[in-house]
């Protein structure tokens, strides 16, 4: 094994050590006492912990021991969404899970140098790549007598990662790899947030495609799979071991990006040293205690940054000439300016099962500048203005779904792909949305860069600068029992 | 600005206190701050206190409980309305503006640049104007404890114990949850107005019920009033940051980390012994 982080397609075929070994740890990790900080169960709820779901789901009994509150307030539902410490929350948690593994691996008597593989799934060099790692398709180990705890969770989604027509999630794809920004509302990162818990937060590109596509793709959702697996939901993601491979190639993802020459990242004091009100906690990799950590800590030199033996492979980012490993990256200003709002729809917006069409009016004094960024004059236009679609506060009692937005779509069921605007695996919709969870219940905010499409509405003639008519196809488990909400459907400027 | 972003970028580590002081100097926070800091400065300068003696004061301290419950004549010439709402205009605005400083920043981000210190203004007569109603009943609660307790330092003690029973309490979680909900803001005409309106009075009505009972507590004192609000305001911003979460009896006061630090120090001593 090698003393980095490596492709498990790359690893060998089926059964190979690494992921014989990683099997073997989770065995003995899910038999140590929840309130043991190394278990597999506080591990995963430190991502976010709901009791009566996992006790409905058999996670955990009435008699099951919880450890003491204050660990609980302290070390459990940390995970960090729809906010710029997305990116640096996950990757300090993924490098003590695997530490944790690794210790427990050794003293398995297993090798000292484990290391948690990626699944590159957007490697197109590899035809395999979107398919699950056999490994946790098995469902025994090699010695055919033992339960395979890497396919032994609840996943009802696909095998082999593609588009799914019935939950309106388009293919999964290197899209956000191309956004320069780290932080912002339009950024690689998600939005800039002073505290743990964001009152107003904006999912990073990353974050939803391809982390929140894969996530529901492989989990599964209603109505388009039979129920949600656990990496369908915020509470139960961690659960599955799939969950850390997956995340471990959105971590390289990241890393890949910061090699890329030109990209803005974020270097502000809040979000090196913040969180303001708290630092992220992790268990010691003994369990004695909790350690704490910052963004700091995830960067070149700190305590939690990875090495990955490929930053290129699936990354859309072209290896380097002349063996130059890292390129310089632009620090962005620790205030970036925001856009600005210029239009919005009139009414709060219900999708259950049908399409809903909204009419988004742009302000009259935004109108001409608005058309001088993209209208006929579009092709002189200044590079740097771009126009943005923001959908607020997408809230529902539905677990999870899909949802993808159209401009100027034509009247009828036809959904052209020239007019598509973004879409979105709605991962985690039920906890962003619960008032009485941590997540302060107000949904997911998302926002779209439409500067192009808009571009090719004016060329094409159809663009009025004084309304915008935007569609909105959603499959979700609420149905049209529980429908979701948009708070407001808007237009940005920057 | 270019090159290799590494843990050892940008200075060295803040402590988490200079982090939080950082965070009050910039945006949002920046500017309410200083409007509290205006409001606190203006209550002592006027000294507001000294006209409130019953609530303040040692005029009734003496005075038999009976006497002062027979006589609302007495409160309401010890306590006149108007000083007594002054009084508390000023003690909302030094003490609640800091705490809705992301509120107000959503709704300006929400409007149109033209308009956004209109919708922050109609947000804040929403917010403040649910506040000023809510005088009547937690003055008629102050004005109760103080008359049941006999003494102001009596009266003091007992609305900390309020107060801290109730933020132990899940259904102050819940009510501060409920605080963090955002709504639409309209853009346009009458919506923008009515909706920037509406979401100040829900936020004044949640925050209210949240806060009352620590804001009973500065009522109380005279002396050391700024320092009263000073310590308030302190606690409540402590609970908004510590931002939604499943409402349960917990410890008040003390975050849970310190608690952990706090418990493993015991474990470690008792291993020890």
């Amino acid at each position: 094994m090698a003393d980095q982080r490596e492709d498990a397609w790359k690893l060998g075929a089926g059964w190979n050590d690494t992921l014989l070994w990683y099997a073997k740890a989770i065995i003995a990790l899910k038999g140590r006492a929840l309130t043991d900080r190394t278990s597999w169960r506080y591990l995963a709820a430190m991502h976010q912990f709901d009791q009566s779901l996992w006790m409905h789901q058999g996670i955990i009994d009435h008699t099951t021991a919880l450890p003491a509150q204050a660990d609980m307030d302290v070390a459990w539902n940390q995970c960090q969404h729809s906010s710029f410490y997305f990116l640096p929350w996950h990757r300090g948690y993924l490098a003590r899970f695997e530490q944790i593994i690794a210790a427990t691996i050794a003293a398995l008597h297993g090798p000292t140098d484990w290391k948690l593989p990626y699944w590159n799934y957007l490697d197109a060099t590899n035809p395999n790549a979107r398919k699950i790692p056999q490994a946790f398709l098995e469902p025994y180990l090699p010695d055919g007598i033992t339960r395979n705890p890497l396919e032994d969770v609840p996943r009802y989604g696909q095998k082999i990662l593609a588009a799914n027509p019935q939950l309106k999630i388009p293919d999964i794809d290197l899209t956000a790899m191309n956004v320069t920004k780290f932080t912002g509302i339009f950024s690689f990162g998600g939005s800039p947030t002073d505290f743990s818990n964001p009152d107003i937060g904006v999912r990073g590109q990353l974050e939803n495609v391809p982390h929140g596509s894969v996530h529901i793709l492989v989990g599964g959702a209603p109505p388009a799979d039979v129920d949600f697996g656990y990496l369908s939901r915020f509470e139960t993601a961690g659960l599955d071991p799939l969950f850390w491979l997956h995340h471990c190639n959105i971590d390289r993802l990241w890393a890949a990006w910061m090699t890329k020459p030109g990209v803005e990242m974020e270097v502000g004091q809040q979000w090196l040293d913040g969180p303001s009100d708290r630092a992220f906690a992790v268990p010691t990799v003994d369990g004695s205690g909790l350690e704490t950590y910052t963004a700091r800590d995830t960067l070149a030199g700190g305590k939690f940054y990875p090495d990955y033996d490929d930053l290129h492979a699936g990354t859309g980012v072209a290896a380097l000439l002349g063996g130059a490993r890292m390129a310089d990256i632009v620090k962005g200003s620790p205030v970036m300016a925001e856009p600005t709002v210029i239009g919005a729809n009139s009414e709060t917006l219900t999708v259950g099962t049908a399409a809903v069409e909204t009419a988004v009016r742009i302000a009259a004094q935004e109108r001409t500048a608005l058309v001088a960024a993209i209208g006929r004059t579009a092709p002189d236009a200044p590079a740097d203005e771009q126009t943005f679609l923001q959908l607020e506060n997408i809230r529902g009692k539905g677990v999870a779904g899909g949802l993808q937005v159209y401009v100027n779509s034509p009247a009828g069921a036809d959904l052209p792909e020239d007019r598509f605007a973004g879409s979105a695996a709605l991962f985690g919709l039920s906890s962003v949305s619960a008032v009485d969870g941590g997540h302060g219940g107000n949904g997911i905010t998302l926002v779209f860069d439409i500067s192009d499409l808009a571009k090719r509405l004016a060329a094409a003639g159809d663009f009025d600068p004084a309304h915008l008519r935007v569609k909105i196809v959603a499959a979700h488990s609420g149905g049209d029992a529980d429908p979701i909400t948009i708070d407001r459907v808007s237009v940005l400027r920057q | 600005m270019t090159g290799r972003l590494s843990a050892t970028d940008g200075a060295t580590g803040h402590s988490r206190p200079r982090l939080l002081l950082a965070t009050f100097s910039q945006p949002p926070f920046r500017t309410p701050i200083l409007f509290a800091a205006a409001a606190s400065a203006l209550s002592s300068l006027f000294d507001i206190h000294a006209a409130l003696p019953l609530l303040c004061g040692n005029a009734g301290g003496h005075t038999p409980l009976t006497t002062i419950a027979a006589s609302w004549h007495f409160l309401i010439a010890t306590n006149p309305p108007g000083t007594v709402l002054q009084l508390w205009l000023i003690m909302l605005a030094a003490m609640m503006t800091p705490l809705i400083a992301s509120p107000m920043a959503y709704v300006r981000a929400s409007s149109l640049v033209a308009r956004r210190w209109r919708a922050v203004a109609i947000f804040l007569s929403g917010y403040f104007g649910v506040w000023t109603l809510a005088a009547v009943p937690v003055l008629a609660i102050a004005f109760a404890l103080r008359l049941l307790a006999g003494g102001v330092a009596a009266a003091a003690l007992a609305a900390c114990g309020i107060a801290l029973l109730w933020s132990a309490c899940p259904y102050q979680q819940a009510a501060r949850n409920r605080g963090h909900r955002l709504r639409r803001i309209g853009l346009f005409g009458v919506q923008a107005v009515c909706d920037s309106f509406l979401f100040g009075a829900r936020l004044g009505a949640w925050c209210l019920l949240s806060c009352w009972a620590w804001m009973l507590v500065p009522l109380f004192a005279s002396r050391a009033h700024l320092l009263a609000m000073l310590a308030v305001t302190t606690i409540l911003m402590a609970e908004r940051l510590q931002g939604p979460g499943v409402p349960h009896w917990r410890i008040p006061l003390i975050p849970p980390a310190v608690l952990i630090r706090l418990t493993s120090r015991t474990q470690m001593a008792r291993r020890k012994a």
